[in-house]
Parts: C-alpha cells; structure tokens; sequence
C-alpha cells in the first residue's frame, strides 16, 4: 500500500503530462474500422500495413511496438514501429535483427525475441527505437524442425520464461502423417518436444536439455502461450491434430474431421500431463476419445478420462496464434481480466469453407472460463465462404494489450497492424 | 477452364494416338465416348488429387502461405515429372534450394500409393495447376520407383 499511493500519484501526473488519456479519446477510427468488425462502441485504426508476415507483437510502455517476421524483408527478422506524431499510425519504421521466427516480449527493460531454434533478447535503452548492440542468449538447444518449429514464449512474475516446444508431428504416427499408419507407443517425441519448458528469464545461454525444466507435456503445439498474473496460472491453446479424415477415412468422413477436435483452451499447473497424442478432446461428446493411431475409432475413450477437460473447447482447425488477458481498464467492465485469442483461420476443412481467422473473447473468473466464448474482431478474412486460407484478406496472427489498453492485432498475409479501442461510440 | 483444357488433352492426346492406328475409323460417336471417358477420369483424377494431396495443397492448388506450398506456377510442377514422382515416392523433408518462401510443412512420402494413381494424380496436377504441361504414365512412375529401389 505504501508503494500504491506514489505509484498512483505518478500514473496521475504522467497521463497528465503526456496526454495519455486524452490522445486515447481523441483517436479516430478509421472508416468501418479498416474492414474489420467490433462490438458496438469499439474503434480500430491500421497502425502500420505491408510489413511482411508479422508473427507476434510487443509494445513498450512508452507505446513503441516490435514485431517478429517470419520470412526476411529487407534482409531484416524484426520491424519496430513508432507514432512521432500522436495520431496513432506509425510513421517510424525501422526494420533490424538477424533473425526470422515466432515469438515476441518486452520484459526487464530487454526486447525478447525467438527463431525457431533460440530465445534471446536484446537491452532497451528507453530512448532509441531500434536496440542497439548483439543480442544475448536466453535458451537454446531447440532441435531444428519444420513442422511445429514456432518457439512462442511467456514470462511469469517471479523470474520464470516458458517456451513451447511443438511436436515435429501430426500425431506421433511411425510414418507421420501417413494413412493407417500407428502411434508410437509411448510417444518418444514427448521427451524433447510436445510440452511446455521452464527456463530463469535472465540467466543466459541456457540449454533445453541441461537447463530448462519439462513444465508440462502432451501439447502437441501451441503457439497460444500467455501467463495470467490475475490467475497466477499459465494458459495455453493448443492446435489440435489435422487430418481425421484423410489418414482413417474407415472412420471419419469430411464433415466430421472438419468438427473434429476441438482446439483445446489449456489450464497449465507445473508438471501436468495433457492428452497428446494419445486422446483428442471431441467437443460434443464433452470429453476425450481415443485417438485412432492408438486404437480409437472415434467413440472408445480408453484410458483417456484421466486427463483434465479445457477450460475451453473451440471449433477445430480455427488455428489459435496468440493469448492475451486483458488486465488493462480502458475496455467495458466486461473485458476486465478476461481473454483474447486470435484465431489465424483454418486449412483443413475442405471441402467444407474455412473458419477462424477472428479474435475472440473468453471472459474469466479467477482461473476458470466465467461463460461462453464470444467472437470479438471478425471479418479479417474479407469474404463469407474461404474456400482457401490464401484467398483470406488478412490471418489475425499476435496480440498485445498497449499502456493505455488498446489491443493490437497483427496479420500475417500481409503485414498490417490493426489498434482496437473502446470509444463509446 | 482448366476443366476444358484438361479434356480437351485428353481427347487431342488419345486421337493422336488413335489416328495412326484406325484412321480411317475416327467418327463422332468415337469423339463423345473420349470426351465421356475423359470426364470420368478427369473427375476420378480429381477426387484422388483432393483426398491425397488437396488437404494441405488446397483443392485449388494454391497452398498455404507459410506452411504449404503452391502447386499452381509451381516450377518443380511444371520440370522433369521423374522429379515430381520421386518428391511423391520419398517425400521432401528439406525444401528445394533458392526458394525464397519458407514453408513449414513436412511432406510425407507416399509410396503407398499404386504407379497408376501417382500418374493419375500427377497427371491431373501437371494439366490443371501446371497449365499445359504433359502427362505422366504409369511407365514413368513404375521406372521411378525401380530406380529409387522403393
């Protein structure tokens, strides 16, 4: 309490001086809000278009913001972006770093990045917008893969970073992703892939193996990956397997892998064991089946009532890119600690039209669901029947909540940065 | 208009052929029953394509940004289809060099699949998405494999 008051007293005077609160108000949106649709009451602007394929995105507390890239543009991994003129478009556009990849943070004063293979971090000065100098390792170790290779990391508040190691696989098969092809039994990817690692948020050049501690395993991906200060938990959304259908078609038709499983919205405790490979959460039945590499035919459960229920259970194949909770206050009461995701849009619905690529709302209670999912931001994709996910306008991709409580959204098609923000209007 | 073009091919790929033989023979009957045929295979070559390759190329061949690539003005399509068999027999599991798309997606090899359905897919693949290009035979895929020692 005695650090409250001055605290307080501070936020005061400095949203007094800088014009925080007023700049927020004076914000206006952009024509239909740049395409994209809201609740009533809600504003977006494009803060910055064409980047490239953005992955996640940070913002500093001084309202820089720095996205990760996955493919190169200008020789470059990472783009900052800055507002010299306060009307919320960026209009300092710096790209830099030598590396491509995923994840994104800004925690102690030091931008976070990750390649598929590192975590490393870069010191913030507070003035320039660029970092200046090499950036340090964090953890390292991760094998090279393709598939699932994202490294998405969270930072709790006792000096902890979390980062998911994905599957290099769709579910364990011994020929992946092969027609009737079975499980391995037990999985030995589980070993060093498919969970969630605990590293010290500082110490640097720490290895996977030597260093880092397995915090959760069974998640066959998620780059989804937030912790909840409010909760004192860590969340993930896992992608679900693909292909049902295709690899047992004796068992599933297209309609039926296209429902199929649900995207799973994971309370993490230190330790747990989740469901990957060997079960999949369908969401009518309300519970976990066995998956058909290991014996399932899509009704028995086998063993797989031991594991613990989502909090969540969200339509498959919807691709879920980033978790944010909204611990901010310029949104209504409603938002307040609730959740973000972004939905970067399905592949694996054919023939059936492709679903997702939206920003939805969780809201919470402590650490559970406190009701029903709701989609917050839609209509990214630009058309009402996707066929294909490259005919989408925009894949919403990261999340960020602003100082002022504003949320970004990032798009990975083509590079745009969208500024949500509650008007009243 | 892929469709037209494939069946008309077809149709101009089987009278050629034909035409040495009975020449003499050729009559209107013998042009719908190629183009009926030539439905049918188009429709079964189609079907095959979706369910072993359209999930992750996409129906309409064009991938997907970051994880699949495109089959439509694809160049390993569009080269030597001995290539494209063995891509389909071995798999890729390291993408072909000086591509500057990245893609995360891991093809697996499928040689479980029979010569005749490789060619019929590879067939369907080079026509519709590789615009023009020719045929591949069940010959083509079965000296392949031979070679590969598959």
């Amino acid at each position: 309490m005695k650090i409250f008051i001055p605290l307080l007293l501070t936020a005061f005077l400095l949203a007094g001086c800088s014009g925080e609160k007023t700049q927020q108000i004076k914000l206006d949106a952009d024509p239909e809000n740049a395409g994209i649709s809201l609740p009533e009451g809600f504003g977006a602007i494009v803060v910055a278009d064409n980047l490239g394929r953005a992955r996640h995105l940070a913002v500093h507390e001084n309202g820089d913001i720095y996205v990760m890239l996955q493919r190169y543009e200008n020789d470059f991994g990472m783009v900052a972006l800055r507002d010299t003129s306060n009307d919320g478009r960026a209009d300092q556009i710096e790209y830099f770093g030598d590396y491509t990849g995923t994840g994104i943070g800004i925690q102690k004063d030091h931008l976070y990045f990750s390649s598929d293979t590192a975590v490393m971090r870069y010191k913030l000065n507070g003035l320039s917008l660029v970092p200046e100098g090499e950036p340090e390792i964090i953890a390292r170790g991760f094998i090279p893969e393709r598939q699932h290779a994202a490294k998405p990391f969270t930072f709790d508040e006792k000096g902890n970073m979390f980062v998911t190691v994905g599957a290099p696989s769709n579910n364990c098969q011994e020929r992946d992703r092969t027609p009737g092809s079975p499980g391995m039994d037990p999985c030995p990817l589980l070993e060093l892939y498919a969970g969630i690692w605990k590293f010290s948020d500082s110490e640097l050049n720490q290895h996977q193996v030597d260093h880092g501690v397995r915090y959760a395993s069974g998640i066959r991906h998620a780059v989804a990956l937030r912790w909840n200060k409010t909760a004192g938990f860590l969340y993930a959304v896992q992608h679900g397997r693909d292909q049902l259908d295709q690899f047992f078609p004796d068992l599933y038709d297209s309609e039926q892998n296209a429902k199929l499983p649900a995207e799973e919205f994971l309370l993490i405790r230190e330790g747990q064991t989740f469901s990957w490979p060997y079960c999949y959460f369908d969401p009518f039945k309300d519970k976990f089946v066995l998956s058909p590499e290991y014996g399932g035919d899509g009704e028995k459960e086998g063993p797989c009532d031991s594991y613990e229920k989502p909090i969540i259970a969200f339509p498959a194949h919807y691709a879920p890119n980033d978790l944010v909770f909204y611990h901010a206050r310029q949104f209504p009461k409603k938002y307040h600690e609730g959740a973000f995701v972004a939905f970067h849009g399905s592949w694996n619905r054919s023939p059936h039209g492709q679903e997702g690529y939206n920003v939805v709302f969780v809201p919470m209670k402590e650490e559970k669901a406190a009701g029903e999912w709701e989609v917050f931001a839609n209509n990214f994709a630009g058309k009402d029947f996707l066929q294909s996910p490259r005919d989408a306008d925009f894949r919403p991709m990261g999340l960020a909540v602003g100082p002022d409580g504003s949320l970004y959204v990032s798009d990975s098609q083509k590079g745009r940065i969208w500024r949500i923000f509650y008007t009243g209007n | 208009m892929n469709r037209i073009v494939f069946i008309l091919m077809f149709v101009s790929l089987i009278f050629s052929c034909k035409s040495t033989e009975k020449d003499s023979r050729s009559s209107g009957n013998e042009a719908v029953e190629a183009i009926i045929e030539n439905e049918i295979s188009y429709a079964k070559n189609e079907l095959l394509y979706r369910q072993h390759c359209g999930t992750c190329h996409q129906y309409d061949g064009n991938g997907v940004p970051g994880m699949y690539p495109p089959l439509v003005n694809s160049i390993s399509v569009q080269a030597d289809p001995n290539d494209l068999i063995t891509m389909v027999l071995k798999g890729i599991t390291t993408p072909p060099e000086g591509r500057e798309e990245v893609y995360a997606g891991v093809m697996p090899p499928q040689d479980y699949l029979s010569d005749e359905e490789i060619s019929e897919i590879l067939t369907y693949i080079r026509i519709v998405f590789g615009e023009n290009t020719s045929a591949v035979t069940k010959s083509d895929v079965e000296a392949v494999r031979k070679k590969l020692q598959l």
